[in-house]
């Protein structure tokens, strides 16, 4: 079972954290690549544009997936901080559930039309579905960080505890830097 | 316009009261409307993956990010705040201006507020603490000092503004650097009477030897503006390129020069790279379907029509945005008031005829006054956290700032050439 949870692991830090910085990595040196090409070897190139631009997507929509591990995303907090722990629990609920709910909703309809999208990258020639399939995983990895906050949260209320037992060691400056 | 319209809005009231992340309160909305509506959510969809792929200039941003983390890890700030109190040597409150000009430095290389007051601020906050100036007072300086980040080039907010509104993202940022100055003259009067109303210290005496030694030590992270800078206005490289080209620099200076920067700390840097610019990604995407949407239910006509009908002059247009973006600082997060509230605004710019990097540098200085207001002041619990204070005491101490940075803005508000001298100097 261990390994099985290790494989799982290393399976979504793969995609949420080592691909995102991997695909970080190759936008920088593309970059240089292109000012060295254009000013040194005077031979500018257009692919490296075209790889910048699209792994842009990959990075953002995958980081944005890898901002939920510590709850980055920026949220107002100053009604909920004012309701009591019974309050912020039934807040929480319904949070979850509509992010959970609409997301599920929308995600066959997102999956279809990015699977089934006939367009390559100009100059590459990448079929665009590889790129833009970021989304689908951002969409799943919502679907599942929520449904899981979710059943959390109906514990801690059916406990009567009501306190949020997740990303319990989150501060501000957490969040920002 | 549709009444379909208070749909995403609705939602985004929502996201504000039951604490959900705003991007995911932007997307939640744009798909209920979608749903409503009847209309495919593939077109959401698309909105947002293309509207991504045609957003080269935002490449940008993960990149000052980069830079920004990479020179916070790498110690930079030590070398910048040195040379700051060389330079400001012996005055009463000298540590005070001393974080003034280190901010300006810093913030030559940053790009983010953000980045700006976790970085340098523990630096700040922590000498002058030492030296017994009140924690509250140095936490607010800190907070307060860190708008210059988005001020002086480069600037993340600049970059999405030029995105927004087609403005050169160039000019932008040379439109910048005489508002930086007018905010540290205008901080720096504060300091002045402060320091001296409470007797802080003064600072100690500098021997050329001192200075001489800083300086050098400084020099190689001194460069960093200037390459970027140079690079830009000399048209070697894109402001996106430069972006990576500092980067790449703050990693030669980080393991080469100052030999602060470990492979595993360079991991961190890259993670914390990722994190953020997740968390503006969020907004982003779910910026793009929100838009999708105002631009199809026509909202900028309205708006204009609306507006035009009863504001004639661009002066009391430019005070009624302002007075609207300061109160939207205290409510949301700089982001939804750029992402969301900005493009409807835009086309009144174009309508009055105000220069559009005249009133970039107005409203991003605006917004980020509003990370300084509290109740959503980030700035305020950035420091708050750093300094260990309350946020009430922060809050006090910070109102003065407050108002010495609305007269700055006022000030390029009603005097376009305190913003457009320099980018005027370069036709």
């Amino acid at each position: 079972m261990s390994h099985l949870k290790k494989i799982g692991r290393l399976a979504v830090d793969s995609i949420e954290v080592y691909l995102p910085i991997a695909m970080f990595i190759l936008l920088f040196l593309a970059f240089l690549a292109n000012v060295f090409f254009r000013y040194v070897l005077r031979d500018p190139q257009n692919w490296t544009f075209e790889f910048c631009v699209y792994s842009f997507v990959v990075i953002g929509l995958l980081g944005a997936s890898a901002a939920y591990r510590k709850d980055d995303h920026v949220a107002f907090d100053l009604v909920y901080n004012k309701l009591s722990p019974r309050g912020q629990n039934i807040f929480r609920l319904i949070g979850s559930a509509i992010v959970a709910v609409c997301f599920v909703a929308a995600l066959p309809t997102s999956t279809l039309y990015i699977m089934e999208l006939p367009s390559k990258t100009s100059i590459m020639g990448i079929p665009e579905p590889v790129f833009f399939v970021s989304l689908i995983i951002l969409m799943v990895s919502t679907v599942i960080r929520f449904a899981y906050y979710f059943v959390l949260d109906v514990k801690a209320f059916r406990s009567r505890t009501y306190v949020q037992t997740y990303h319990t060691d989150r501060t501000e400056t957490d969040a920002l830097i | 316009m549709s009444w379909y319209l208070a749909i995403p809005f609705f939602f985004l009231i929502l996201a504000f009261v039951l604490r959900m992340p705003i991007g995911l309160g932007l997307i939640v909305g744009s798909m209920a409307y979608f749903v409503a509506k009847g209309v495919s959510l593939s077109i959401l969809v698309n909105s947002i993956c293309y509207g991504l792929v045609n957003s080269y200039i935002l490449i940008a941003i993960p990149l000052f990010i980069f830079t920004a983390n990479a020179m916070n890890a790498s110690m930079v700030t030590d070398k910048v705040f040195d040379f700051a109190r060389t330079l400001i040597g012996r005055r009463h409150g000298a540590t005070g201006y001393v974080c003034i000009l280190a901010s300006l430095i810093f913030a030559g290389m940053t790009g983010s507020a953000l980045a700006e007051a976790s970085g340098l601020g523990v630096l700040e906050i922590r000498q002058m603490k030492k030296e017994g100036y009140d924690v509250p007072f140095a936490s607010a300086l800190t907070a307060a000092t860190a708008v210059l980040g988005p001020i002086f080039p480069p600037s993340i907010p600049f970059v999405i503004y030029a995105m927004l509104s087609g403005a050169s993202v160039g000019k932008m940022f040379l439109g910048g650097m005489v508002p930086a100055f007018l905010l540290c003259i205008v901080i720096g009067i504060y300091v002045w009477y402060i320091a001296r109303k409470r007797n802080y210290p003064v600072g100690e005496k500098v021997t050329f030897k001192q200075f001489a030694r800083s300086t050098f030590k400084a020099i190689p992270a001194l460069l960093t503006p200037v390459i970027l800078l140079v690079g830009i206005y000399t048209g070697v490289m894109t402001p996106t390129e430069a972006a990576a080209v500092a980067g790449a620099y703050a990693l030669l200076v980080a393991f080469f020069v100052y030999h602060t920067l470990s492979l595993k700390a360079l991991g961190k840097v890259l993670l914390d790279t990722l994190r953020t610019t997740g968390t503006i990604f969020l907004v982003i995407a779910g910026a793009y379907g929100f838009n999708y949407i105002v631009t199809s239910e026509q909202v900028s006509v309205q708006v204009v029509a609306f507006m035009s009908s009863f504001v004639h002059s661009p002066a009391v247009f430019l005070l009624a945005v302002n007075i609207l973006f300061l109160i939207l600082g205290c409510l949301v997060d700089v982001n939804v008031s750029q992402f969301v509230f900005l493009p409807i605004v835009l086309p009144l710019v174009r309508y009055y005829h105000i220069d559009l990097v005249h009133f970039g540098v107005v409203i991003v200085l605006n917004m980020m006054i509003g990370l300084l207001t509290p109740p959503f002041g980030m700035l305020l619990f950035v420091t708050a956290n750093v300094a260990k204070v309350s946020l009430q005491e922060l809050i006090k101490e910070v109102a003065p700032f407050i108002v010495a940075e609305i007269v700055a803005l006022g000030i390029l508000t009603y005097v376009p050439q305190s913003v457009l001298l320099l980018t005027n100097l370069m036709k």
